[in-house]
């Protein structure tokens, strides 16, 4: 704290912070990254455990098994799903849940597609569900188990597995005394959408796109869900899917009762079909690169935002939620419908004990395995040391600009105890003025850093005195830039329903309209640094306040980050890493290579550039024919991807696109900007 | 001593001509129903009469058939009427029709006060917590906060005069969701009848299995009614109730899996030996109107059947006298048996229904709505009660009464907002549903941040709020099973030929979570609290107490080294040199700190 009092010292760590600004910078970067990465080592992170006593997972005897035979079920299944081509048999579905004697129930819904989409024509849908009432309780409280039913036509695994095992548990769980919370027993149809329309009935929350129909039968606030894709038994394997909404994780609890419940019975459990290093090997390198892989795969979903299955649209209305997917290997899966039956038996009784919801274990957390984790308090250290170099290089501003000072500063540095005091009033005065004038971003910056506030107070104070007459200096400089970014980002967040507007006249597939709509707009922002150029008599030189523009842009960006991590880490995690070592190294220079290198840098970390490497490392796994091919396929992906997080941000209130729009583009469009500033 | 014997003789002989005198008398019924989808109801009522006024201080001196217990609290608190009602699970309207009697989840107690010059808060309080101990429940909790006066939903159920009865200040209602009711509300409660549970129909009171069942329900209710037609004198009524609803088709084992197959042992896994002494008859009414006799063949045969046309809907009972039929050695066993097993399909449900829900999702704001169903073709007046505990903060603005949309005016509206910590905010509202519509009544609200201290121990689980309650007169007696307020038995209620039901039906209650602090870490919550402090303390400190002193650049300020020598110098000249004393005292005044640390030093050098 002398810190803050003392004049002295803080200007003793302002010097010293400037001086080794570069190696500072390398190496904060350096260390956090690998820290980071080395969290995937066993000694490193921690066991998982249970932090909630009353889940007694596997204490009780499981006893299910099935009174009809499975796969008479399934053929029957079967020959429904054969006997409609385009519908799925919901029908069915409903009838056997009668014959159980649930109360079952159809929940119509409509889904109106956004951006004219299939020519805004209006799709129904139906889910069904069941309620089983437990007798010890009054309805207040109650716990999905969901299946999403696939036609015959769709392209993702069947999932007949588990809507057999759903009635067979369903007949077994209504026939047993011991229930005190309701189990709703869903089936959607499609999808996700299905999904959402389920869980906004349930709640009466009425979306624009998704309208779903009235719920006649409902329960109590749900408690849990675990959504199933199982495929028709020989299961070798179960992948426990945690992922969900905008980079949302389940409580760890859940996670932990699903693995525990899954080890009980002998079933092999994974994390995106990756192994756990085995305990002998953990701490070799082998082991370690294993887990390295785990986490790494958990935080590439996590970091789409994307739920990576039905489970994952549950945590918004804080429902802890899991899929649990059965991975089918003809001849060597051993796991029959019957064990996968008893495991998930085994997670409804746990679940029944619960007293509570789930609150005790973790809810932000980077899994390197199913056992082990790396809690919040462990991964924001290093992710801190990676964004800290944003702060230090601020430092780098406040040298350059001193460089060009007088030399009399510098004598009167040290004498200058009264002046500075005196000064100081004068400079807060003006800075609250010229920070208002702004943008929220530098206003922000004086809660967020007084340091940095400090050194941009006194680099300006010094610019105000020190007049150059060259050099340009002022917020009013670097204010078209600013605008300009901001004005990219509105045009780049509204534009998908005027360029989807624009398509339909044009007889234009929606999907090639966005596309190209969003490929005009970005390059016409790489363009912008020429057009806002100072249109001058003698010359169109871009100047402007550089180091200004720079510090605002390093304390939004540094800003972004962090509070980008307390939601969704990974994506945090890997913007930092691809965006901190650009920030700090873009500057106006003279020498034309490293003016030239630093634009193909800034080009590298592009958001079209980010996005289009996303979308080929997530094709990566598939087969696509060289690398032309898997360029080719990218570039479709991307395409494809693109109009699908537009539609997820309608449908599901996914903010990937906004955080891209708002907060990425314009980041680093005053960047591209700096690179096209003229040194001085 | 020869007298003694004769004394004695005398006593018994006055004891019994009192008893005979005083009228007092005893029913002991059990009315089963079959319902729908494999459910069994059985409703037990045991009805005591006492030939007294409620009001008369003198009648609870003697006691016969009537619990001294009850009569103590009755008397001294001057109760007019009690109903409370004690149960476990949801009553499923949309399956099993209406109740015999009604009730929410958890506890409910509504009592009316005799007209007194006593403030009724006071009476209120001492009352829940006298009635707490005797039924073992946490009726103590009935405080301010969860006690409300309902204007128009809760009438008197006796006789009383128009004046009193259109009086709310003599009433109180408050409802616990949350209590759990189990084999320790039984005891006591079995307790007040005149044969407990040793002989006559209670013998079949099995905790084990009345426990294991999918809806229980435990009703004490005292009222004053009319001794006979002209009601010039009005006796008290006592009854006691106990419904339970099985699920058969489910619970039944080996051969009869699936169906709906009934029997005494089956149920409640005893026979019936004998009726309780005391009581005036000893009967069981089996309802067939559901599942007439080919589909469902009792046996033995009913003594009687009764067929009776009430609100309009033909309903038939089987009859059984049980003082005739427990003289065997074996005892009585009824069977209700099925020939074929249970088909699940639609059931058409009852005239009136309703759902409520908590909507919306978060914790900074949500809502409940309730959807009430009128599948009558007659508009249907009803009151609709909510009372909503203070921390759940309901926006009056936002109430909305819809039927598809259009908006309905209620005739009448009470709404009195909460109160913070000391009163719940209750809502009454009378409006008119339409023929065969669904209504949906909702509103908004604020959830409150409590106190730490205020929370419960599973703060994590969620707060209730009571069951709302529906209060309506129905043209029709379809699926409607309980008493007329003019009956006092089942036995009564065979007569009713009444074309208007009262109906009061009870929604679910619900469970809302709060914005709760995480309790778990509070060791984590410490220590960030004191390095918070100690990081701002210290600085605060520093700031606060140094002084700022404006000092000449031109002065070299003194190294610490410096200083040293010049102090050890001043020490040992220290009387005879003032002037450089002086100095030093000047320059050293230019630092704080340097000045403590020569304090310090002095102090040292002096110890």
């Amino acid at each position: 704290m002398g810190l803050l009092s003392n004049p002295q010292s803080r200007q003793k760590l302002v010097d010293a912070v400037t001086k080794y600004n570069n190696i500072l910078c390398a190496l904060c970067y350096v260390v956090g990254v690998v820290w980071f990465l080395a969290l995937a080592y066993p000694p490193l992170n921690a066991r998982t455990y249970f932090s909630e006593n009353a889940l007694l997972p596997g204490v009780v005897h499981s006893g299910f098994s099935f009174d009809d035979v499975p796969e008479e079920f399934i053929s029957e299944f079967k020959e429904e799903l054969k006997k409609e081509k385009r519908n799925v048999p919901r029908n069915w579905v409903y009838e056997r849940f009668r014959e159980i004697g649930l109360e079952t129930y159809i929940q119509n819904y409509t889904v109106k597609y956004p951006l004219h989409l299939v020519r805004g024509q209006i799709v129904p849908g139906q889910n069904v569900y069941s309620i089983l009432r437990a007798r010890r309780s009054a309805s207040t409280e109650a716990v999905v188990l969901s299946v999403p039913i696939r036609s015959k036509s769709s392209d993702l695994p069947p999932t007949y597995g588990g809507i057999v095992l759903m009635l067979g548990l369903a007949k077994y769980f209504s026939r047993q005394p011991y229930w005190s919370k309701d189990i709703i027993f869903l089936v959607t149809d499609h999808e996700q959408i299905g999904m959402q329309a389920w869980l906004d009935g349930y709640h009466h929350v009425y979306s624009e796109y998704i309208r779903p129909g009235d719920m006649p039968g409902k329960s109590g606030p749900i408690q849990a869900a675990i959504n199933l894709e199982i495929p028709s038994g020989n299961i070798k394997y179960f992948n426990v899917k945690i992922e969900g909404l905008n980079g949302q994780l389940p409580n760890l609890d859940l996670v932990n009762l699903v693995v525990r419940l899954c080890q009980k019975h002998d079933a092999e459990i994974m994390l995106h079909n990756n192994k756990d290093a085995p305990h002998w090997s953990a701490e070799t390198v082998a082991g370690y690169q294993q887990s390295l892989k785990t986490m790494i795969k958990m935080m590439w979903a996590q970091a789409s935002g994307l739920p990576s299955g039905n489970h994952g649209l549950f945590h918004r209305y804080h429902i802890e939620a899991i899929t649990l997917e059965g991975i089918r290997k003809k001849k060597s899966g051993q796991i029959s419908l019957v064990t996968t039956g008893r495991i998930i038996e085994g997670i409804y009784r746990s679940l029944n004990n619960l007293l509570e919801r789930f609150h005790q274990s973790f809810f932000f957390y980077i899994l390197p395995g199913t056992q082990r984790y790396v809690s919040i308090g462990l991964y924001m250290i290093p992710f801190a040391i990676i964004s800290i170099a944003l702060w230090v290089s601020l430092g780098q501003e406040e040298k350059s600009s001193k460089k060009s000072d007088d030399v009399k500063n510098k004598s009167d540095d040290t004498s200058v105890v009264k002046d500075k005091a005196d000064d100081k009033d004068k400079t807060t005065d003006k800075d609250k003025a010229t920070t208002k004038d702004t943008e929220g971003d530098s206003s922000e910056a004086v809660s967020g850093d007084k340091l940095n506030v400090d050194s941009l107070n006194k680099l300006m104070d010094e610019e105000d005195d020190f007049d150059m007459e060259d050099k340009p200096q002022g917020v009013l400089t670097i204010l078209p830039l600013l605008l300009s970014s901001c004005i990219m980002a509105i045009l780049c967040y509204t534009g998908p329903d005027i360029l989807a507007g624009m398509a339909v006249p044009f007889k234009m597939n929606i999907e090639d309209g966005l596309f190209y709509g969003f490929l005009a707009l970005f390059t016409a922002s790489l363009l912008f640094p020429r057009m806002v150029a100072r249109r001058t008599a003698e010359d169109n030189r871009l100047l402007f306040d550089w180091a200004l523009l720079k510090t605002i842009t390093l304390i939004f960006q540094s800003l972004v980050l962090f509070s980008l991590a307390l939601l969704n880490i990974s994506l945090a995690f890997f913007l930092a890493v691809l965006f901190v070592p650009v920030s700090v190294i873009v500057h106006p220079s003279k020498n034309k290579l490293s003016r030239w290198s630093q634009k193909f840098l800034l080009l590298l970390i592009s958001p079209l550039s980010i996005l289009f490497t996303a979308a080929i490392i997530s094709i990566m796994d598939k087969d696509n024919g060289g690398i032309l091919g898997l360029l080719y396929n990218g570039w479709s992906t991307l395409s494809h991807g693109l109009l699908l997080s537009m539609v997820d941000k309608y449908f599901f209130g996914s903010w990937l696109f906004a955080l891209f729009s708002f907060a990425v583009l314009p980041n680093w469009l005053t960047l591209w900007g700096i690179s096209f500033c003229e040194a001085v | 001593m020869a007298t003694k014997p004769a004394v004695y003789v005398v006593l018994i002989f006055c004891g019994a001509l009192y008893g005979v005198l005083s009228d007092d008398a005893f029913y002991e019924e059990l009315f089963i129903k079959s319902l729908e989808k494999g459910n069994v109801l059985s409703h037990f009522q045991f009805t005591t009469f006492w030939n007294s006024s409620i009001s008369d201080p003198e009648t609870f001196k003697h006691y016969r058939l009537f619990p001294k217990a009850l009569g103590d609290v009755l008397s001294k608190y001057k109760v007019q009427e009690l109903h409370l009602s004690q149960t476990q699970g949801l009553w499923n309207y949309d399956l099993w029709g209406y109740p015999p009697e009604d009730a929410p989840p958890g506890v409910e107690l509504w009592v009316w006060f005799q007209p007194q010059n006593v403030n009724y808060d006071q009476l209120w309080a001492e009352l829940v917590n006298a009635l707490s101990g005797l039924f073992c429940a946490s009726l103590n909790f009935m405080d301010s906060k969860a006690t409300t006066i309902p204007r128009w939903s809760f009438r008197p159920a006796g006789i009383a005069s128009e004046y009193y009865s259109f009086d709310s200040r003599f009433m109180r209602y408050s409802a616990l969701p949350k209590e759990i009711v189990c084999t320790e509300n039984l005891t006591p409660w079995g307790k007040l009848l005149p044969c407990e549970t040793q002989v006559g129909l209670s013998t079949l009171f099995n905790a084990v299995k009345l426990y294991d069942s999918s809806f229980h329900s435990l009703g004490l209710h005292v009222r004053p009614v009319c001794q006979d037609h002209d009601c010039t004198l009005t006796s008290v009524e006592l009854k006691q109730s106990l419904s339970v609803v099985f699920n058969t088709a489910q619970s039944n084992k080996g051969r009869y899996s699936g169906y709906q197959n009934w029997s005494f042992r089956t149920l409640f896994d005893r026979n019936l030996y004998d009726t309780c002494p005391m009581s005036t008859y000893s009967k069981v009414y089996v309802d067939t109107t559901l599942h007439p006799p080919p589909k469902m063949e009792l046996s033995p045969q009913p003594d009687e059947i009764i067929v009776i046309n009430r609100g309009g809907s033909k309903h038939t009972y089987g009859v059984y006298d049980l003082k005739q039929h427990t003289n065997e050695k074996e005892g009585f066993n009824l069977y209700g048996t099925y020939a074929t097993t249970v088909q699940y399909g639609d059931v058409k449900p009852p005239p009136l229904y309703a759902h409520r829900y908590v909507t919306g999702y978060g914790l900074e704001r949500g809502g409940i709505s309730c959807t009430i169903y009128n599948n009558l073709d007659t508009n249907l007046t009803v009151i609709y009660m909510e009372t909503i505990p203070w921390y759940l903060r309901v926006y009056f603005s936002s109430i909305r009464i819809e039927t598809y949309g259009i908006a309905v005016k209620p005739y009448k509206t009470h709404f009195v907002p909460s109160k913070d910590r000391s009163q719940p905010s209750q809502l009454e509202l009378v409006f008119r549903l339409r023929p065969n519509s669904v209504t949906e009544i909702s509103m908004e609200l604020d959830r409150a941040f409590l106190k730490w201290t205020e929370y419960p121990p599973d703060a994590n689980h969620g707060f209730y709020v009571n069951s709302a309650v529906i209060s309506t007169m129905l043209p029709t007696g379809e699926q409607y099973t309980a008493l007329p307020q003019n009956a006092s038995t089942i036995g009564d209620s065979l007569s009713d030929g009444s074309s208007k039901v009262f109906l009061r039906l009870h929604t679910e209650s619900l469970l809302v979570s709060l914005p709760t602090p995480d309790f778990s870490m509070p060791y984590n919550v410490i220590c960030l609290a004191c390095t918070v402090v100690a990081i701002a303390f210290g600085s605060l400190h520093n700031l606060t107490t140094r002084r700022f002193v404006a000092i000449d650049p031109e002065k070299r300020r003194a190294n610490p080294l410096q200083k040293l020598k010049t102090l050890f110098s001043r020490k040992k000249s220290e009387n005879a040199n003032d002037v450089t004393d002086k100095n030093d005292k000047k320059t050293d005044e230019d630092n704080d700190d340097d000045k403590n640390d020569d304090k310090v030093e002095n102090e040292k050098k002096k110890t």
